[in-house]
């Protein structure tokens, strides 16, 4: 398949090197975003498609693209949100056990928070992204970030206790 | 529902996620409420992973030449587009001529003097201009594709 005659911004190798670098992440945090495996993979592929039809992106240097690339799919989940009407509180949302492995515990007891606070989580503690990258990809100023973070840990540790799981709250018990 | 946040998190969510944590940031830890919250939170949700694989490369590739033609489309009809646009011009270099040359001769002959022969050639080149700027303002009206689905099969 030959891609120089069919895009000028993008050839299909910088594609597939941006691919493999960034898909497995964006695809675990978006998964986990919107608890639904097809509709994340339209999100997964329709932000990579905004990105290789922008005039933009083929200068960013990785960091600003993983960055463009984790803000376009954050608001395209926001958008599905908006359109279920689900904003603000997916708990009607059946999560298909086999897609995820590890925790799935808390990946039920997650789909209890705001899609705000499962983004904020997912994105410190799950993708490690620093304060700075959270506020670009969020649209909040930097300095908000630690607040509300603290605030949906606090959210989290709630629900945590509610259901009866110990999460190791404070005094440094795991 | 208590929150407490402390300005070294980031730096030890980074830490404890990407390298390994400092004599300071550890004491840091040690003492720190917040940042044992954190640390307690990370141990878990880092751990969480998606099993399925990510859509293929070639799926997002092929998606995105599929949705994306109107470049294909420019570049295939540039040709006959260059033609049309040569045809036209030529269509209203003739058509200002035959004004011009309707005006000439019939200056002076027609009941009305220099009246009729002055409306034709106005009327010649108005419609040039006329056609020539519909030709240039219209687009191709490509219908959006952008809602095709193309999912990786399970």
């Amino acid at each position: 398949m030959r891609t120089g005659r069919f895009s000028k911004e993008w050839d299909e190798e910088s594609f597939r090197a941006l691919h493999e670098r960034t898909a497995r992440p964006l695809w675990a945090y978006i998964t986990h975003l919107v608890h639904d495996s097809s509709i994340a993979e339209d999100i997964v592929q329709q932000a990579y498609i905004n990105i290789l039809q922008s005039p933009t992106t083929s200068s960013l240097d990785a960091a600003h693209l993983k960055n463009y690339l984790f803000k376009t799919a954050t608001n395209l989940a926001n958008d599905h949100f908006r359109k279920q009407g689900h904003f603000l509180s997916v708990t009607e949302v059946e999560i298909p056990a086999p897609e995820t492995t590890v925790d799935y515990d808390l990946i039920c007891i997650m789909a209890e928070l705001s899609a705000k606070d499962r983004e904020l989580l997912l994105l410190a503690y799950n993708q490690g992204l620093s304060h700075r990258e959270i506020a670009s990809i969020l649209h909040y100023k930097e300095a908000s970030v630690r607040p509300l973070l603290a605030r949906a840990r606090a959210r989290l540790q709630e629900i945590l206790r509610r259901h009866g799981v110990n999460v190791g709250r404070a005094r440094g018990s795991k | 529902m208590k929150s407490t946040h402390c300005a070294f998190e980031e730096q030890i969510i980074q830490s404890l996620l990407f390298g390994e944590l400092s004599v300071e940031l550890s004491d840091h830890l040690s003492h720190c409420e917040g940042c044992k919250e954190a640390s307690a939170m990370i141990s878990r949700i880092a751990a969480i992973q998606a099993t399925l694989p990510p859509p293929s490369a070639e799926t997002i590739w092929l998606r995105h030449q599929l949705t994306n033609p109107s470049r294909r489309l420019s570049s295939a009809l540039a040709s006959v587009y260059a033609f049309e646009r040569a045809a036209l011009w030529l269509s209203c270099l003739t058509l200002t001529i035959i004004g011009v040359v309707v005006f000439g001769i019939s200056a002076g002959k027609a009941p009305f003097g220099t009246l009729i022969p002055a409306s034709v050639l106005v009327a010649f080149v108005m419609t040039a201009i006329a056609v020539t700027l519909k030709t240039l303002i219209a687009g191709d009206g490509w219908p959006d594709s952008r809602s095709s689905s193309m999912r990786t099969p399970r």
